[in-house]
C-alpha cells in the first residue's frame, strides 16, 4: 500500500502551483540596487513608481496638459546599497497615458508626514511634504518606465509596445542621444543629500528656465482661445519650420520652495498663426 | 424481489362501516423500568406499555385521549389514572353502549403488589379499584412477575346497572403463573408476553380469519406463544387467566381487518417476525399454517421469514397504507447466524448509488462559493459502510488582480460508522479526498494588458489532496430511494509557490440515494 501511496501523493502534489491568496498577475519585474550615495539615511525609506499624469486639456479631452504625479508605493529600504524589486501588477492609471503613451520614474523617498505613501508638494507650501532623496536620472543619463498601448505611437516613435526602459544619455557634446532597453534591465538609484532634488515633488513642476525650451518632464496643453492667460509671459523658441509660443502663468510659490525649486509655472502653447498683438519676451 | 410485491388496496372503506371494539373503552396503560430497590430494572417495560397502547389505539379504536399512558408510573399517579378512568367512563356511559375498562401493567411485581419506583400497589385494592370504575367489561392485563406469595382473593366492589343481555364481568390475564418469572427478551426487545400479545393484536390470534381477535383468541394465543418461547430458554412461564364474563356477545379487542396497513404472509409451518424500518423494533411475530395477516401502521417493514436452520428476508413499504401479499419467492436468503445477530438491522440492500448537489467553501483560499455535483457508489454492511465519490466542483477565483473561474474534478475514498434512528440513518465518514483544479483567471486590465502586448491572465493547473470527513443523514422515502443531507470539511494539501499549503474546504450538500 505504501508503495503506491507515496508516489501518488508525490505525483499529485508536484503536479502545478495554485494561485494563493493575495497572489497577483505581474506584467513586469523592475529590478535594482540602492546606493547610499551622499545621503546615508538612518530611517527607513521607501521607494515610489510616480506615474506622470495628464491633465484634461482646456476642450475637456486628454490634450495633454499640465504635468501631475501620481505614485505606486512599494517596499520599505533600511540598509544601502540594498537591492530592490517591484512586481509591476497595476498597469498606468489612464490619467497618465497620452497618445497611447505613459511614462513614469522610480523614487526613493522619506516618509517624512509617517502616512504611508507619497505625498506631493504644493507650490504654496512652506516645506516638501516627503522628501525625495533619489530618482532614476543622474548627470549623466535619465531613465524612464514606458508604457506603450498604442501601436501606432510605438511605430511613430520607434518604441517598443509594452513596458520598456527609456534611457536618455547626455553625450560629451552636450546632445541628447536616446535608446530603449528592456524592463529587465537592472537599474541604479543614487541617493542625493540634496534638497533640491524635493523639487521633483512639487506638482505642478517648478522650472527655473521660463525662458528657453521646454524644461524636464512637462507637456503644456493650448492655451484657451489661443489667447495667452491674463498676466503670462510669452516665450517664442525656434522651431523648425514654425513659430512656437509658449505662455507661461506664475503659479503662487511659497518663499521656501521658490528658493529651492525656483518659480512655478503653469504653460500652455499658442499655435501659429499668433494673435496679432503676441509678443514675444 | 417483489419486497414490496402483492395486491395492495386501502382498507379504509372497512374502518368507515364497522365501530371499533374499543371506541367505548377507557385505558390506563403503564410502564415501570424501575421496580423495589433490589430488583434489577428491566429495559423494556416502558416501551412495552407504550407498544400496548398504540395497538389498541390503532386497531382497537380506542380514543388517544383515552388510552392514559404512565410512563414511570408511582402508585399516586396509578391512582390519580385510575380516578381520571372514572371520569370518562361516566360521560361514555350515557351513550347507552358498552363500555370496557382495561388496565395494563408491565414491571416487576409479585403475588401481591406491582412495584414500582415509589414503592408497591397491593393489587387486592387495585382489584378493588378498578371493579369500581363503572363499565361492562373490565380487562386486566399484567405483564409482572408472580413470585411465590399467598394467593389473595378479588374483592368485588360495587355493582352497577348495565342491560341484562350486554356482555359484563371481568377478565384477567397475567404473564406468568405463580412462582413464575415474567421474563423479558433483548431479541424482542420486549417482555415475551406482551411481545405475544401485542403479535396476537395485530391480527396473529385471528384464527378464525374473521378479521377480530377476541379475549378469547388473545390468550389462547398468548398462553401457547409465550409458554413456547420461554420453553426454549428453559425457564417456562405459563400466562395465566381469570376470565368471569356472563352475557351475549364476544369481546373483540383489535380489529385488524381495519387497519390502514396490512402484510399477508404465507403459510406454511416458518416463523415470520416484522421489523419496523428504520428503527428496527420489532412490531410483531406470526405462525402457524395457512396465510396470515398481520396488521401494521402506514409504514416499511421488513419481514424475516425463519426456519430452524434458514433465514431469509423481505422488505415491504406501506408508508402510505394499503395491503402486500408476500410470497415466499419474495423473500431474499440470509445468513441465519447473521439474522440473529442483527435481528431488524439486516441489510437487505448492501448496495447503493447516489447523486450529489452541494456548495463548497474554502475559508481561507481564493476560491468563492463553488457548486459541486457528484455521483457517488457505496456498500454497507452493518455499522459499517464504505463509499467512492467522483464530484465535479465549478466556481468562481479572485485574487489580487485576478478573477475568473475555478474547476476541479474530485475523487473520494471514504469509511464511515453508521448510527439508526427512528426516520433516519447518520453516517459518519472518514476518507481521503484526491482532486486535479484547472483555473482560468483574468487581469483586471486585461484588455489594456492585450493591447500593449502583456499577458493578461493565468490558467495554472494543480493536483491537491488530504483527508476529508462527512457527516450525512438518509432519509428513506420510497422503497429504494432516501433523501440523503450532508455536511463535510476536508483538509487539503497542495502547493502554492512551490511550497506544500493547507487548504481547507467545508461543503453542504444535498442528494438522492437508491438501494440495491
Amino acid at each position: 500500500m505504501r508503495t503506491i501511496f507515496a508516489p501518488l501523493c508525490l505525483l499529485v502534489l508536484g503536479c502545478g502551483n495554485s494561485v494563493a491568496p493575495g497572489d497577483q498577475l505581474v506584467y513586469a519585474r523592475l529590478q535594482g540596487v540602492i546606493n547610499a550615495g551622499t545621503a546615508v539615511p538612518t530611517d527607513p525609506v521607501r521607494l515610489a513608481l510616480v506615474w506622470y499624469r495628464h491633465l484634461p486639456g482646456p476642450t475637456g479631452t486628454d490634450e495633454g496638459g499640465q504635468i501631475a504625479l501620481e505614485s505606486q508605493d512599494f517596499r520599505v529600504q533600511v540598509a544601502f546599497p540594498a537591492k530592490f524589486e517591484i512586481d509591476l501588477a497595476e498597469l498606468p492609471p489612464k490619467e497618465a497615458l497620452f497618445d497611447g503613451t505613459a511614462s513614469a520614474s522610480i523614487v526613493v523617498y522619506q516618509d517624512s508626514n509617517g502616512n504611508g505613501k507619497l505625498d506631493f508638494t504644493s507650490p504654496s507650501d512652506s516645506d516638501f511634504r516627503d522628501h525625495l532623496l533619489g530618482t532614476l536620472s543622474n548627470d549623466t543619463a535619465s531613465f524612464s518606465i514606458l508604457f506603450i498601448d498604442s501601436p501606432s505611437s510605438a511605430e511613430t516613435n520607434g518604441l517598443p509596445l509594452g513596458l520598456s526602459i527609456f534611457q536618455g544619455n547626455v553625450e560629451s557634446d552636450g546632445s541628447i542621444s536616446t535608446l530603449s532597453i528592456p524592463i529587465s534591465t537592472p537599474l541604479t538609484i543614487q541617493l542625493s543629500d540634496d534638497p533640491a532634488v524635493s523639487c521633483y515633488l512639487v506638482n505642478p513642476l517648478p522650472t527655473k528656465v521660463p525662458v528657453g525650451g521646454v524644461g524636464l518632464g512637462y507637456e503644456a496643453s493650448e492655451c484657451d482661445g489661443n489667447v495667452a492667460p491674463a498676466g503670462s509671459l510669452v516665450t517664442c523658441g525656434p522651431y523648425t519650420g514654425a513659430p512656437f509660443y509658449q505662455a507661461w502663468t506664475a503659479v503662487p510659490t511659497s518663499p521656501e520652495i521658490k528658493k529651492l525649486c525656483g518659480p512655478a509655472y503653469q504653460v500652455c502653447l499658442i499655435d501659429s498663426p499668433a494673435p496679432a498683438n503676441l509678443s514675444c519676451q | 424481489m417483489a419486497a414490496g410485491a402483492g395486491v395492495f388496496a386501502p382498507s379504509t372503506a372497512i374502518a368507515a362501516s364497522t365501530p371499533r371494539p374499543l371506541e367505548d373503552a377507557v385505558a390506563v396503560i403503564a410502564g415501570s423500568d424501575l421496580g423495589n430497590e433490589d430488583e434489577e430494572p428491566l429495559r423494556y417495560a416502558a416501551s412495552d406499555a407504550r407498544r400496548f397502547r398504540d395497538v389498541l389505539v390503532e386497531l382497537g379504536g380506542l380514543h388517544a385521549n383515552r388510552a392514559l399512558l404512565i410512563a414511570d408510573p408511582t402508585p399516586d399517579s396509578i391512582h390519580r389514572a385510575l380516578a381520571q378512568a372514572v371520569g370518562h367512563m361516566a360521560e361514555i356511559n350515557s351513550s347507552g353502549h358498552r363500555t370496557t375498562f382495561l388496565f395494563y401493567f408491565s414491571g416487576h411485581g409479585d403475588e401481591e403488589t406491582l412495584h414500582t419506583q415509589r414503592g408497591g400497589l397491593d393489587l387486592v385494592s387495585l382489584r378493588s379499584e378498578i371493579d369500581r370504575i363503572p363499565a361492562s367489561v373490565h380487562v386486566v392485563v399484567l405483564d409482572a412477575c408472580r413470585t411465590a406469595r399467598r394467593q389473595k382473593g378479588v374483592t368485588r366492589g360495587p355493582s352497577f346497572s348495565v342491560h341484562p343481555d350486554t356482555l359484563h364481568g371481568t377478565i384477567e390475564l397475567r404473564a406468568s403463573a405463580i412462582g413464575e418469572a415474567a421474563q423479558e427478551s433483548d431479541a424482542l426487545s420486549g417482555a415475551v408476553f406482551t411481545h405475544h400479545l401485542i403479535s396476537a393484536l395485530r391480527g396473529d390470534a385471528d384464527i378464525d380469519r374473521d378479521g377480530r381477535v377476541t379475549i378469547a383468541e388473545l390468550y389462547s394465543y398468548t398462553y401457547r406463544h409465550t409458554m413456547l418461547d420461554t420453553g426454549e430458554g428453559g425457564a417456562l412461564q405459563h400466562p395465566a387467566a381469570s376470565i368471569m364474563l356472563s352475557g351475549v356477545g364476544e369481546l373483540v379487542l383489535t380489529m385488524p381487518a381495519q387497519a390502514s396497513a396490512q402484510i399477508e404472509l404465507p403459510g406454511g409451518a416458518e416463523r415470520y417476525v416484522v421489523f419496523s424500518l428504520p428503527s428496527s423494533a420489532v412490531m410483531a411475530e406470526a405462525d402457524g399454517e395457512g396465510p396470515r395477516k398481520i396488521a401494521l401502521p402506514a409504514g416499511r417493514f421488513l419481514v424475516a421469514r425463519r426456519t430452524r436452520h434458514s433465514a431469509a428476508i423481505a422488505s415491504v413499504d406501506l408508508s402510505l397504507g394499503g395491503r402486500a401479499e408476500l410470497r415466499v419467492s419474495d423473500f431474499q436468503p440470509v445468513a441465519a447466524g447473521e439474522f440473529v445477530r442483527r435481528g431488524g438491522r439486516i441489510e437487505l440492500r448492501r448496495g447503493s448509488i447516489g447523486l450529489r448537489g452541494g456548495v463548497e467553501f474554502a475559508p481561507r483560499g481564493p476560491e468563492g462559493p463553488a457548486g459541486r455535483v457528484g455521483i457517488a457508489a457505496g456498500y454497507a454492511r452493518g455499522r459499517l459502510a464504505v463509499e467512492a465519490e467522483l464530484a465535479y466542483v465549478g466556481g468562481s477565483e479572485a485574487t489580487g488582480n485576478l478573477n475568473g473561474s475555478s474547476q476541479a474534478v474530485s475523487g473520494v475514498l471514504r469509511a464511515g460508522l453508521r448510527a439508526f434512528f427512528t426516520h433516519a440513518t447518520l453516517t459518519a465518514a472518514l476518507g481521503c479526498e484526491l482532486r486535479y483544479s484547472w483555473i482560468r483567471l483574468r487581469s483586471d486590465e486585461a484588455a489594456r494588458a492585450s493591447l500593449a502586448g502583456l499577458a493578461s491572465g493565468e490558467s495554472p493547473a494543480y493536483g491537491s489532496l488530504g483527508p476529508r470527513v462527512d457527516l450525512w443523514m438518509a432519509i428513506p422515502i420510497g422503497h429504494h430511494l432516501s433523501a440523503e443531507l450532508g455536511a463535510g470539511a476536508a483538509l487539503l494539501v497542495r502547493r502554492e509557490h512551490g511550497d506544500l499549503s493547507p487548504f481547507p474546504l467545508l461543503a453542504l450538500s444535498v442528494g438522492m440515494g437508491y438501494g440495491f
